[in-house]
């Protein structure tokens, strides 16, 4: 598909055609001699924004298409996990996983805290522990350390908080067939999404991370201009490269991206792996999310100064373009700055930053917004979401300029930890340039609108337009408190979004009454519990969890019980949500479980939150690809689903979708299409029986998760009745319906 | 109540923004009593009081005129003729042809009133100006004055 990367290619050339167009225009004909400082700051912002986006499109221009090779058997890898003082359940976590990479390895935990029960610990955990008496160089130093004192030829460095995949080498070891690769980079993904940096819509399935830009789109595409760069963790190294360049680099306080910079000036590759083979946990509240940002923004830059990529020698042209639209993009905070507070001054000071403020103007203003947006948007291939990325810069701008001018007036920078472990709430201190700003949008409002009303002013349109961008300002700082300032979660641990089969009886039950119900979330200490029986609030419930193959046994008590209000009048006294604690639960079942949300509700949950063409482009490709469409909507109802092979139960699943006609579900083992099931379909209106056959079976997650679409053949008794019942032909009582709005959770 | 939550309540946030409108308000009229307290003579259907345009004669006097100001300016020297000011319209006239010497329905306006107050030399320089320009629509903006 030689072609396929044209259209986008198209839009960035038009954008910036346009951008280029609207900047000359704006040069000529609209500076304001008598708002010669609003004038010359509005146009600055402008030419500022101008070369962030030809860099930044620079940078998306095309990804770079890897077929992943087969690895490479016998090297020998060592594993660091560095760490400072991080929560000892966090490494715990890390290491076991590390353990369970199946390719040969070593190991380290890498402890600059110097911490002796952490040694113990690392020795249970199967773990090498190297310490330090001093903590030179922060990070890199303690990487460094450990390149003395480890003898792998291959190195993988994942942060304290990482837990990689059990196929991490076998799918990275590989690229080093190629003897000029220094090192293999893959994607981070947070796992607990209740953070602030990331958005969840639990209706639509969607997800946004702040950081889904850069690592799904512009490391691919740089990866094609070889300037893709190592990001401190989930990373594997060639220990020689390290060693040709002198080690991990120090003197700054961003050690990744200045060891990538001398690697590439030294000759070698860097290559991007683009799959999720590892799940980090996100800074929690903004104090940490700020204290990360601002360590990255101020190391950026700072390579400016140290490690300059326009003029260190050995880079090729794209590589000092990409390198230098890093240190560019943190520069963001000023002309963000001038975009924020100028509606307000423009109102409040009656002056004009646009010369003739005309319908001359407006129509290319209009113009040049909207083929903006538009370009912005296309260019991105699905990952450009404006208004999330606009409220990240407004929580954030404050931060870059501290960053600059740090930079600027060099005070020396400290390498900062972000703190990965309880949610603390947000100090009013912390969103005091939000609040202002607030403030000031909103009183430019009052100010303008009074200016109009009282007939002060007969600029309406310059007025207008002000009030327009007070009031985008104001909301987007709004939005930003009021998301940040949002009662925070209690939990230590994030619990996993994901639905698996429980069964459950409670001491009065007889063994063969267990009943099955369905997780709405999960970790290794609680559930979030659906049942269809009420369950006593005093009395301890006993769980089998069916984690794939393995089953894992244990008591619960129950917390706390969703309120019945909650619920629509028809599922009452038939539909429970309960907050489970596990009680007698082994460590080694802690792990399995743990491990189990990992390895599989989280690789299911990102295979569902994935990026989704618009419901239009769906269209047209069924459209195109002549396609049936579905006679019954397929709605999407979580239910527990018992597959039974002569009577008895084989395999509990959960279904992801039903419909008169038919159903899905996801099974961990493979199911051969053309198979007929029996199946016992659990819901609150009681159970159904049907026979169904297998019309299509694909792998959706790596090795342990396969979707199977069924239709029914054959309903036992009065189950049609139920089974209608159940997908809601009316839409009032459709199980959907509720489902849908239990699930709502505002992240 | 610790901040986040203070800055959560929906009391706070009423009450707040409340005072903080109120302030807003408070001080626009303050900084723009001039300008309010001309919309309202300006929009009144009866003759304004002959005291309170010359108050806001003598203090938009008091200042040099800018070019965005040039309808507060107009608003004045109509009120002044309605209240029978109109050496002092003329003295606003003169300012404004000063900031805009290309406005010819001031000039035109200027040179009547010059003419009304039997100062034909003055009032002959103007018609001068506006014949040399263009005399075409002339006959139109003296219609529309009257």
């Amino acid at each position: 598909m030689k072609y396929r990367h044209s259209p986008y290619q198209a839009a960035i050339i038009i954008t910036l055609g346009v951008y280029l167009y609207y900047l000359v225009y704006r040069i000529r004909y609209t500076i304001n001699p008598e708002s010669l400082i609003l004038s010359i700051g509005f146009f600055y912002a402008e030419a500022h924004g101008f070369l962030a986006l030809f860099l930044f499109f620079f940078q998306i221009w095309k990804p770079a298409e890897r077929k992943c090779p087969s690895p490479i058997p016998g090297l020998s890898v060592d594993i660091y996990v560095p760490t400072y003082n991080e929560d000892i359940s966090i490494l715990r976590k890390t290491a076991l996983s590390c353990a369970k990479i199946r390719y040969p390895h070593t190991t380290y935990i890498l402890d600059d805290g110097n911490r002796p029960e952490l040694a113990k610990e690392a020795e249970r955990w199967g773990c090498k522990y190297i310490a330090r008496k001093e903590s030179a160089d922060a990070k890199a130093g303690n990487l460094n350390n450990a390149l003395q004192h480890t003898d792998g030829d291959y190195v993988v460095i994942f942060d304290a908080d990482f837990v990689p995949q059990p196929n991490f080498l076998d799918r990275t070891i590989g690229y080093f067939h190629d003897p000029n690769v220094a090192f293999v980079q893959t994607p981070h993904n947070y796992y607990n999404v209740d953070s602030f940096q990331f958005r969840i819509n639990k209706k639509k399935e969607q997800s946004w991370n702040e950081q889904d830009i850069f690592y799904k789109l512009m490391m691919p595409c740089r990866d094609n201009w070889n300037s893709t760069f190592f990001t401190g963790s989930a990373a594997v190294f060639r220990k020689q490269a390290l060693e040709d360049i002198g080690g991990i680099a120090t003197g700054n306080i961003t050690e990744d991206i200045n060891t990538t910079i001398l690697l590439y000036s030294h000759g070698w590759k860097g290559i991007y792996h683009d799959e999720i083979l590892s799940h980090g946990l996100a800074a929690k509240d903004l104090k940490n999310y700020h204290t990360q940002v601002m360590r990255w923004a101020e190391g950026n830059i700072g390579l400016f100064f140290v490690n300059n990529p326009l003029f260190v020698r050995g880079l090729s042209i794209p590589q000092r373009i990409c390198f230098f639209a890093v240190i560019f993009s943190w520069l963001i905070g000023f002309p963000k700055l001038i975009y924020f507070v100028l509606p307000p001054i423009m109102i409040l000071s009656g002056g004009h930053p646009i010369g003739s403020f005309d319908f001359s103007f407006m129509w290319r203003y209009v113009m040049f917004l909207g083929v903006i947006l538009l370009g912005f948007k296309f260019a991105c291939r699905g990952y450009g979401r404006i208004r999330y990325d606009e409220s990240y810069l407004m929580m954030n701008f404050f931060i870059f300029i501290k960053a600059s001018l740090k930079n600027v007036v060099r005070l020396k920078s400290v390498f900062k930890v972000t703190g990965k472990g309880l949610q603390a709430s947000t100090n009013i201190l912390e969103i005091i340039p939000q609040s202002l700003l607030c403030l000031i949008c909103f009183g430019g409002i009052a100010w303008g609108g009074l200016k109009i009303y009282y007939g002060v002013s007969s600029d309406y349109l310059g007025i207008g337009v002000a009030i327009f961008w007070c009031f985008v300002n104001g909301s987007l700082a709004a939005s930003g408190i009021e998301l940040v300032t949002r009662p925070y979660y209690k939990r230590k641990d994030f619990r996993f979004i994901g639905s698996i089969p429980v069964r459950y009886s409670t001491p009065s039950d007889s063994v063969s009454l267990s009943r099955v119900g369905i997780s709405r979330d999960l970790n290794e200490h609680g559930i979030s519990l659906v049942t269809f029986t009420p369950l006593l609030l005093d009395k301890p419930v006993s769980l089998s969890l069916c984690l794939n193959e393995r089953t894992v046994t244990c008591n619960a008590s129950v917390l706390y019980t969703a309120h019945s209000s909650h619920l629509p009048q028809y599922l009452h006294g038939r539909m429970f949500v309960y907050g489970l604690k596990f009680e007698g639960v082994s460590r080694e079942e802690m792990d399995v479980i743990s491990m189990y949300c990992f390895n599989t509700i989280l690789l299911r949950f990102l295979q569902r939150f994935e990026k989704k063409p618009s419901v239009f482009l769906r269209l047209i490709f069924r459209l195109y690809h002549h396609e049936r469409f579905r006679r019954y909507i397929r709605k999407k109802i979580t239910i527990p689903l018992v597959i039974r092979n002569n009577g008895e139960p084989s395999l509990t699943v959960v279904t992801n979708d039903v419909s008169i006609s038919g159903l899905s579900f996801t099974s961990y083992v493979p199911l051969a299409t053309g198979t007929l099931l029996h199946m016992e379909i659990i819901t609150p209106f009681g159970n159904f029986f049907a026979e169904g056959e297998i019309k299509q079976m694909r792998e959706i997650v790596s090795e342990n998760s396969y979707f199977v679409g069924v239709k029914f053949t054959h309903f036992f008794g009065q189950s049609e009745e139920l089974s209608l019942r159940v997908s809601g032909r009316d839409d009032k009582e459709s199980l959907d319906r509720w489902l849908k709005t239990a699930a709502n959770g505002k992240n | 109540m610790n901040s986040s939550k203070l800055i959560r309540n929906k009391w706070f946030i009423v009450i707040f923004f409340l005072f903080y409108f109120g302030i807003f308000w408070g001080a626009f009229r303050w900084v723009y009593k001039n300008e309010i307290l001309l919309q309202l003579l300006y929009e009144g259907a009866e003759s304004p009081d002959a005291d309170k345009v010359m108050m806001l004669y003598n203090a938009m006097m008091r200042k040099v005129p800018g070019r965005k100001e040039i309808n507060s300016y107009y608003c004045l020297g109509k009120i002044l003729i309605r209240a029978e000011k109109r050496k002092e319209a003329i003295k606003v006239l003169n300012s404004m042809i000063k900031i805009t010497p290309d406005d010819r329905s001031v000039r035109l306006w200027l040179a009547i009133e010059l003419h009304n107050q039997q100062r034909y030399r003055e009032a002959e320089k103007h018609f001068v100006v506006l014949l040399k320009k263009n005399s075409k629509d002339l006959a139109q903006k003296y219609a529309e004055y009257n």
